[in-house]
């Protein structure tokens, strides 16, 4: 009622510009997270008490589960991440609201009716449609939570993707806030650049989270394969990522104001359309939970979402016009520009390989799916230029660039790309092209910043200073190394792997890129819950070679879920490399008993992971308060407002 | 900042989004896609489909045997004529009879032989009360 009221009062005080009604509807939009919040805390004793008088206790928790899975199985279920997604959506009405009050009054006037009709589509949501609620006769035991999902990864990972999710919901409200209110200035876009940052973060951090989970815990020696719900999460931050690069060229230049516009709502409406395609079962994926009840709703709401971003870009085309206009092909803002049609570009392509199944349903009565190989093809045909851009886009000049200084600036990652590019074939990484690409291509790229960041040093004395006294553009430069090291990593771990499968004997051995492998023998371990027993058994091997270790690969035989496996992983941190080894099938009885073993050696695979912290650590750097920007601020507000 | 009165910006932007579509086209015509069936509609397709539903019946055999492995799956929801299945290679986490599955593979005399065997995650949303 709160949200509600947040959104059909707040709609008329901010077209009759009554000031105590905006109020009154702001203060709704704050108590209706107060409101949420007790809910969340209902739920969350509930969970951890083990009242199965709740159904969604019951599915999703058992007494044997310690407190924090049962404090997880909070978003475990459809119905907790609803009302997750509520909290947090609130939870961010009222601070953007309360923070941007008087900075941007009018703007905030029409935010909270765009955040309150939001609230109380998931409001309706919760109540009608899939509550949490729900009370059934009590039952002795709940149904538990899936071995593989009581990770510390699956802590984190869900409810990091909500944060990203729901936080595109504040760039597009006060986007749509500064369309109604006729304030296009750039003034909601500094406003709200934090909470895209912060999203954007969340949104990548947590599917990095989500591959490393796959990674330990699923057993095939992957950590993404293109599944729907997947690219469902990865569209939104493409959008955002383009929108995050978009915005300096408005703030700097006044120019694609409407891109921007397009770009903000087409991430929000993404994370609802992902919603919408993993919930509805329309597509083939390997997640379960891609049948719900709540598909519908949310197409209905991306439609709803869309006609209305649609109508209010149109209507306020006057009011969108750029300032200024692009002065040459070679220069920082067309470098931008192509960054922007890349990442749209792959964004598009990406949505169009998950709608296309839906689309052949029509035509031919089934679906036909596109695979790895469409997906894994325009990766590389966007993704290396992409690559490309994040050296060349820094070190080009703004307004007008001549090729022979852009030539002259590039002399140096143009001289490591191409000493890297003979040192790699010549150890034999040309056996893939898009491998070798990709390397040489990341050496450019990382040159080009470390080029950047010695300038700078020079010009400043310190490296620290540098970075504080322009923490935004050093902490995308930061974000930058780590998107390089992260697909040093990609590109090493899935381009220049290697398996070997084979049946051993105890005592027999199999050799794989440099190490041996010996299969020493199984043990096994009886384990029993209320929930039911299992076995685990443990192939126990050695390996000599490139490392001298002991290493583990396991079988959990549960009576209650079935065989799962968990997986052995020993690091060479040297190396940044992964010797992978997974239990796939025992044979034969007692002592003899031989073991299918998968061995993978997967390259550079740790760069992954180490990339993720560097990208966290750099988008903290450019979300950290500055002063100097604080000013600068300040001074672009007054302008506006003159 | 002055003001260009012929602005290279809309030339670009047209020729990325030519070139993407051309691409594109060219790419999605060249290319392959896997048809996704259920066991009521596989018969009258050859060639390699991908297949999902739910295991059926005993598991017997070994995937890495030359025999295979053998299982029966049948639509996910509602009947369907039950489908045999031989698979030879790596068998995916929580595999057992009644659990949902994809695989991909084709279509030989009478028993679909897979190559790729997917067990459908068994998570959250699932309820098993």
């Amino acid at each position: 009622m709160l949200a509600l009221y947040a959104f059909v009062v707040g709609s008329v005080a901010a077209r009759s510009k009554r000031r105590r009604l905006a109020d009154s509807a702001r203060n709704a939009l704050i108590f209706a997270f107060f409101s949420t919040l007790i809910a969340a805390a209902i739920l969350a004793r509930a969970l951890v008490q083990h009242n199965f008088t709740f159904q969604y206790v019951a599915q999703h928790t058992s007494r044997d589960l310690s407190t924090v899975y049962s404090l997880t199985a909070f978003w475990g279920g459809e119905e907790g991440s609803l009302l997750l997604w509520l909290l947090v959506l609130t939870g961010y009405a009222a601070l953007a609201v309360t923070l941007n009050r008087r900075l941007l009054r009018d703007v905030v006037t029409w935010v909270v009716p765009v955040m309150g009709g939001i609230a109380t589509f998931f409001s309706f949501m919760l109540v009608a449609v899939a509550s949490p609620f729900v009370t059934i006769p009590r039952v002795v035991d709940g149904a538990g939570l899936v071995p593989s999902l009581q990770n510390p990864y699956m802590v984190a990972h869900p409810p990091l993707l909500y944060l990203g999710y729901v936080g595109l919901s504040v760039p597009f409200a006060f986007a749509a806030g500064a369309m109604l209110s006729g304030q296009t200035d750039e003034r909601w876009i500094v406003a709200t650049r934090r909470w895209t940052l912060a999203a954007w973060t969340f949104l990548g951090f947590g599917q990095l989270l989500g591959a490393h989970w796959a990674y330990l815990e699923v057993g095939w020696g992957g950590y993404y394969s293109w599944d729907p719900v997947e690219i469902a999460a990865l569209m939104p931050w493409l959008v955002a990522t383009a929108f995050l690069h978009s915005v300096m060229i408005q703030e700097r230049k006044g120019m694609l104001r409407v891109w921007n516009m397009v770009l903000v709502a087409f991430a929000f409406n993404l994370s609802l359309f992902g919603t919408f395609l993993t919930r509805s079962g329309v597509v083939n994926s390997i997640h379960s939970f891609a049948k719900s009840s709540i598909g519908a709703w949310f197409l209905g709401m991306v439609v709803v979402s869309s006609l209305f971003s649609t109508a209010l870009i149109i209507w306020r085309l006057p009011l969108l016009r750029a300032r200024t206009k692009l002065e040459s092909a070679l220069s920082r803002e067309a470098a931008f520009l192509y960054n922007n049609l890349l990442f749209v570009a792959l964004c598009l392509t990406l949505l169009w390989g998950e709608v296309f199944p839906i689309l052949t349903q029509y035509v031919d009565g089934y679906q036909r799916t596109m695979g790895r190989p469409y997906f894994d093809f325009f990766l590389r045909i966007f993704g290396l230029p992409l690559l490309l851009l994040m050296g060349i886009g820094p070190l080009v000049a703004w307004r007008r660039a001549s090729g022979r200084a852009l030539l002259r600036t590039l002399r140096w990652p143009l001289g490591a790309s191409i000493i890297a590019g003979i040192a790699l074939v010549s150890i034999g990484d040309g056996s893939s092209r898009p491998g070798l690409i990709a390397y040489t291509f990341s050496v450019f790229a990382l040159t080009a910043i470390v080029v950047e960041l010695v300038r700078g040093t020079r010009a400043t004395g310190s490296l620290f200073e540098l970075i504080g006294r322009n923490r935004r553009r050093y902490g995308g430069y930061i974000v930058h190394a780590a998107i390089v090291l992260f697909v040093i990593g990609v590109v090493g771990s899935s381009d220049y792997s290697t398996t070997r499968e084979r049946q051993l004997a105890p005592g027999h051995s199999m050799t794989v890129d440099g190490y041996t492998v010996t299969y020493e023998g199984l043990s096994h371990s009886l384990s029993n819950t209320v929930s039911g027993s299992s076995v685990t058994t443990t192939a126990k091997l050695a390996v000599t070679g490139r490392m001298h270790l002991k290493m583990g690969t396991s079988s959990i035989d549960s009576s209650a879920l079935g065989i799962s496996r968990m997986v052995g992983v020993r690091t060479d941190w040297w190396r940044a490399e992964d010797l992978y080894a997974i239990l796939d099938s025992v044979q034969g009885k007692g002592p003899t008993q031989t073991a299918f073993i998968i061995i993978e050696v997967e390259p550079l695979v740790n760069l992954i992971w180490i990339a993720g912290f560097i990208f966290l650590g750099g988008s903290l750097v450019a979300m950290w308060p500055d002063a100097r920007e604080q000013r600068k601020l300040a001074t672009r507000l007054s302008l506006a407002r003159a | 900042m002055a003001r260009s009165t012929r602005s290279p910006a809309r030339l670009i932007v047209a020729l990325s989004v030519a070139g993407v579509l051309a691409v594109f086209l060219v790419y999605t015509a060249l290319t392959g896609t896997t048809p996704a069936l259920q066991p009521s509609n596989l018969v009258g397709h050859p060639g390699t489909v991908s297949l999902t539903g739910k295991v059926v019946g005993q598991v017997t055999g070994d995937a890495h045997n030359p025999t295979g492995l053998h299982f029966e799956l049948h639509n996910i929801q509602g009947k369907s004529p039950i489908v045999p299945i031989i698979y030879h290679g790596s068998v995916p986490d929580l595999f057992e009879s009644g659990r949902d599955v994809n695989v991909t593979g084709e279509l030989v005399g009478g028993s679909f032989v897979a190559t790729a065997l997917t067990t459908k995650c068994p998570s959250k949303y699932t309820a098993q009360v």
